[in-house]
């Protein structure tokens, strides 16, 4: 009793009599009362309240209470029946005249009072530039707004070969970075030619891998070929990507307004055999764009092994201290700590993971489409103005129905107002005519 | 395996707007609910009430049931809540119980020393003066606390299943299970229907 240990146990004793306390916590209790006498007797004082509490007899249902509830939830049963007949068709006339003697009541009442007027035009113009605002934002994002040709066509996105040679360097975050496949590539090797220009097309593979002894890089290849059969040469590359030990980690597969088929391919390769690979997959065809990225994630690597190490050892050292802790307040501290430690040792682990999968498959994204398309056509000034006019009228076709659903949407806040306004014509109405009487 | 198929089948049946379907659906619940208000509200025609307006309640939300839970857990934290209110409610209009005010008590014929030796709790629960103190007590705590110790010691839930109904994690369980017992004991103790813990030695522990 004297001891505040003795107040820490008597807290969980009653969850000790159910056996709803950990393993540990348990012992420590067990322990505690063979030693204290006066804990040991609140404990069996516990012991007979509950089983008092458990012996209490229980009432017996009244005989009629399952009856009543019958009868009660077929009353409720009907009811939801009969309210569900009746308010579809009951609501629509009372929508419409409602919104009739709003607007009749907006007629009456301008003639009347002229600041009801300026009221309603306020309204009003509330609602113009909203609807302004509203259909400006929709017309954002129209797909093919765009008379005057600013946003670049779909084919235009495909990088040009000339714009992309060369090596760009950005820093990579060494050593603090603990998220996986955040890191901006440190290193980007693009190789592309438009054209017959594909004899020197070859991504520099050598040294992408290179000085790479004892560091460990995530490979990405970007791969754009024209060939002669875009199904054939598909099912050739994925059967390539399989016989090195890798894998087709999706597929797009589409014909394009112009009815020309791309395939859209993301491939796993086994890193050791990505050169080899990408050899056989330049033969596929022409090289359009190729471009090669290369992340070195040495750093991170390290630093995530280390910290499941640090962990592990963390936790060897609280498993030790929990078999020797002194009082309660000590055992929870402990066992929280452990749980977090565990958590984290798996968070990390998991990283570590899904960082060895990324350095040991590189990824190669492949673009098949048929030979000469996809390039960047010099279209003459005559094509472009017949182009640009093409597309204002696809543009117009599409505000059109933009409109039709802007009114569509605008249907329900206008019947919200209308019955507002309503109501409050109702209102002011009911007033004056007391104030007249 | 077939139970859960027959109850998910009454469910449906009960959400299209099938009355005798949902009597049947509820019918194993009714009378650990019936309990389950009487504990809670003191009075057997509260009760009666207060069950009854819980399984409706249960009838007209049972569209919204999603089977994340089971269907009991469901159903208990609909009556919980449905209790809570109620208490809630009746609260305002009367006097709050103080838990130190005296239970009212016929008579000063309580007064039989129990000997701890023979003191056996199952026979303590059936006299009518121990039931009516366990009632009162009851009925004394703490909206939260009084659910608690019904649904563990009266209704027999787990302290998981009772987390899971509530909504409480399981520390609040048992802190709330042991501040209510022990506020049971203590009065049990006091009108000296329980012996004093300290009658018993640390040699008689396991009497």
């Amino acid at each position: 009793m004297a001891s505040p240990r003795c107040a820490n146990v008597r807290e969980l004793l009653s969850a000790h009599l159910d056996g709803a306390l950990d393993p540990h916590t348990r012992l420590f209790i067990d322990q505690h009362l063979s030693s204290c006498a006066s804990c040991a007797a609140e404990a069996e004082s516990l012991k007979a309240t509950v089983a008092i509490a458990h012996a209490v007899p229980r009432l017996e249902l009244p005989k009629d209470f399952h009856a009543a509830l019958v009868q009660r939830a077929r009353a409720e049963a009907a009811t939801v029946a009969a309210q569900a007949r009746h308010r579809r068709p009951a609501r629509v006339p009372g929508l419409a005249s409602g919104f009739g003697a709003f607007l009749s009541g907006i007629g009456g009442s301008f003639r009347r009072k002229p600041w009801q007027a300026i009221a309603a035009t306020a309204a009003a113009l509330v609602l113009v530039v909203w609807t302004g605002a509203f259909a400006y934002f929709m017309g954002m994002n129209v797909p093919g707004f765009d008379p005057f040709g600013f946003k670049k066509s779909d084919q235009q996105t495909l990088f040009s070969g000339a714009d992309d040679r060369g090596t760009g360097s950005t820093p990579g975050s060494e050593g603090t970075g603990n998220t996986v496949g955040s890191q901006p590539p440190d290193m980007t090797l693009g190789v592309g030619g438009a054209g017959g220009k594909t004899g020197s097309g070859a991504t520099d593979l050598g040294s992408l891998t290179q000085g790479a002894a004892g560091r460990q890089f995530i490979l990405s290849v970007y791969l754009t070929i024209g060939c002669d059969k875009v199904s054939v040469a598909k099912d050739r590359a994925v059967a390539l990507a399989e016989g090195a030990g890798g894998f087709m980690e999706s597929l797009n597969y589409w014909t394009d307004a112009n009815g020309l088929t791309i395939a859209s391919l993301v491939l796993r390769v086994p890193a050791t055999s990505l050169a080899p690979v990408l050899k056989e997959l330049r033969g596929l065809g022409e090289i359009v764009t190729e471009q090669a990225a290369r992340a070195d994630v040495t750093a991170q690597h390290i630093d995530l092994t280390a910290r499941v190490g640090n962990l592990r050892l963390q936790e060897q050292r609280l498993l030790v201290l929990i078999g020797r802790a002194e009082n309660l307040t000590d055992l929870f501290a402990i066992e929280n700590e452990l749980a977090r430690v565990r958590t984290e040792i798996e968070s990390y682990e998991s990283q570590l993971r899904a960082l060895d999968e990324q350095i040991s498959l590189s990824t190669v994204s492949l673009t098949l489409q048929p030979k000469g398309t996809g390039l960047f056509p010099e279209a003459s000034l005559w094509q472009r103005i017949v182009e640009a006019f093409m597309r204002s009228l696809k543009w117009l076709g599409q505000l059109g129905g933009q409109i039709v659903i802007l009114a569509a949407t605008l249907v329900g806040p206008l019947v919200l107002f209308a019955l507002l306004g309503y109501g409050l014509y109702r209102l002011v109405q009911a007033r004056r005519r007391r104030m007249g009487a | 395996m077939n139970d859960r198929a027959r109850e998910s089948e009454l469910i449906a049946r009960a959400v299209s707007g099938d009355g005798d379907a949902f009597a049947e659906l509820v019918q194993p619940f009714e009378a650990k609910v019936y309990n389950l208000a009487c504990r809670m509200c003191g009075s057997r025609e509260d009760a009666y009430d207060l069950a009854q307006e819980a399984f409706l309640k249960v009838y007209r939300a049972l569209g919204r049931f999603k089977g994340d839970s089971s269907f009991s857990t469901w159903l208990y934290r609909v009556v919980a809540n449905t209790c809570l209110d109620q208490i809630r409610r009746t609260r305002r209009s009367r006097a709050v119980l103080s838990l130190d005010a005296p239970v009212d008590t016929e008579g000063g014929s309580l007064r039989r020393e129990p000997a701890d030796a023979s003191f056996d709790p199952e026979d303590a629960a059936l006299r009518a003066e121990v039931q009516r103190e366990v009632r009162a007590v009851v009925l004394q705590l703490a909206p939260d606390h009084r659910l608690a110790i019904v649904l563990r010691d009266f209704e027999d839930f787990s302290y998981e299943e009772i987390a899971d109904t509530l909504g409480w994690n399981p520390g609040t369980v048992k802190s709330r299970i042991s501040r209510a017992r022990a506020a049971l004991r203590d009065r049990l103790v006091e009108r000296e229907l329980l012996p004093r813990p300290g009658v018993y030695s640390a040699k008689g522990v396991d009497a």
